[in-house]
């Protein structure tokens, strides 16, 4: 294999040196990698749940604080990482802010639901997030969805006033 | 820098490069929770409730209700359910017992209302993800939004 690859090397050696000097060889040498790059993304699909969404005017979740400034809500696209999702049904997710907090991603008139094993996918979702208080009853039931234990559920004893997200459509991505 | 030098560089780039490419990123399988008994149950419920919900609204009283719905009782969940569940069950039946009792369409309107409720109130309990979808099914008294 090690082999192969100092080949490839002296091959596009070749084709660098060349490209200094050839319009015709850089073209080629594009070509070839935007195949590349196609060949790879058809290897690795997206997985779409709710609405099929696209990744156009994604903004990264750690600005959305910024975006709500003085806002009870927001429509938006966010990008980020997924810490965890509901282990019963998948019918939430929540997604690391960036800050030390997260965001509860819940699906539209609880109308599609997510893969139970989200930990650590990057994902963008669609949708309106919104500033809201989880009652204690609340909070206990998402713990136990997400697999606490007795004594970790025992342990909310307070309501908490976090960032929330109504999604219309989910990407996760490969 | 020489295009030798160069090369050099690129050389050590590109064979990264391909050693990266030798290890691609293994794709997690997702897996998606398959629904419950109950759940299904539910989702079917609410169906066909929400065509009992437009034919009260015309004043068409419905004179029964789906046998499929009296599994409510017994359907397997994924949910710890007790007694307050099967007692909530009880009265959703009830509440499905007075719809086709309805003598009019107000009385129709008002029993149809009782079973929401108790569809909320079960699961303010149980399960808060469906309660928004659950409280759109309400149908308006004249002059309520």
């Amino acid at each position: 294999m090690k082999k192969i690859a100092l080949w490839l090397s002296a091959v596009l050696l070749v084709s660098a040196c060349k490209s200094n000097t050839n319009d015709g060889a850089e073209k080629a040498e594009g070509q070839s990698d935007s195949t590349a790059v196609e060949a790879s993304a058809e290897s690795l699909e997206n997985h779409y749940f709710g609405d099929t969404i696209n990744e156009d005017e994604v903004v990264e979740i750690s600005n959305l604080l910024a975006l709500m400034e003085g806002k009870d809500s927001v429509k938006v696209k966010l990008s980020g990482v997924v810490n965890s999702s509901c282990q019963k049904k998948g019918c939430w997710m929540k997604m690391d802010m960036g800050n030390g907090e997260e965001m509860r991603v819940s699906f539209r008139d609880y109308g599609f639901f997510v893969p139970t094993n989200l930990g650590g996918e990057s994902a963008i979702v669609e949708g309106i997030a919104y500033v809201d208080t989880l009652d204690v009853q609340f909070l206990k039931h998402l713990a136990e969805d997400a697999g606490k234990s007795q004594e970790e559920i025992d342990a909310i004893t307070e309501p908490e006033v976090s960032v929330n997200f109504t999604a219309d459509g989910v990407i996760i991505k490969s | 820098m020489s295009c030798q030098q160069n090369s050099e560089v690129m050389a050590e780039e590109a064979k990264a490069q391909t050693e990266l490419k030798e290890e691609p990123k293994e794709e997690k399988t997702l897996k998606m929770k398959e629904a419950s008994e109950l759940a299904l149950l539910m989702r079917s419920m609410y169906e066909e409730n929400l065509e009992i919900r437009k034919g009260i609204m015309e004043g068409e009283i419905p004179k029964s209700f789906p046998e499929d719905f009296v599994k409510i009782h017994s359907a397997q969940s994924n949910e710890n359910l007790n007694e307050t569940f099967y007692a909530l069950a009880e009265q959703y039946t009830a509440n499905l017992e007075a719809i086709t009792a309805a003598k009019t369409k107000e009385e129709g309107i008002k029993a149809y209302n009782g079973m929401v409720n108790t569809c909320a109130s079960c699961h303010t309990i149980y399960c808060q993800g469906p309660l928004p979808k659950i409280k759109k099914m309400r149908i308006p008294a004249p002059g309520e939004s």
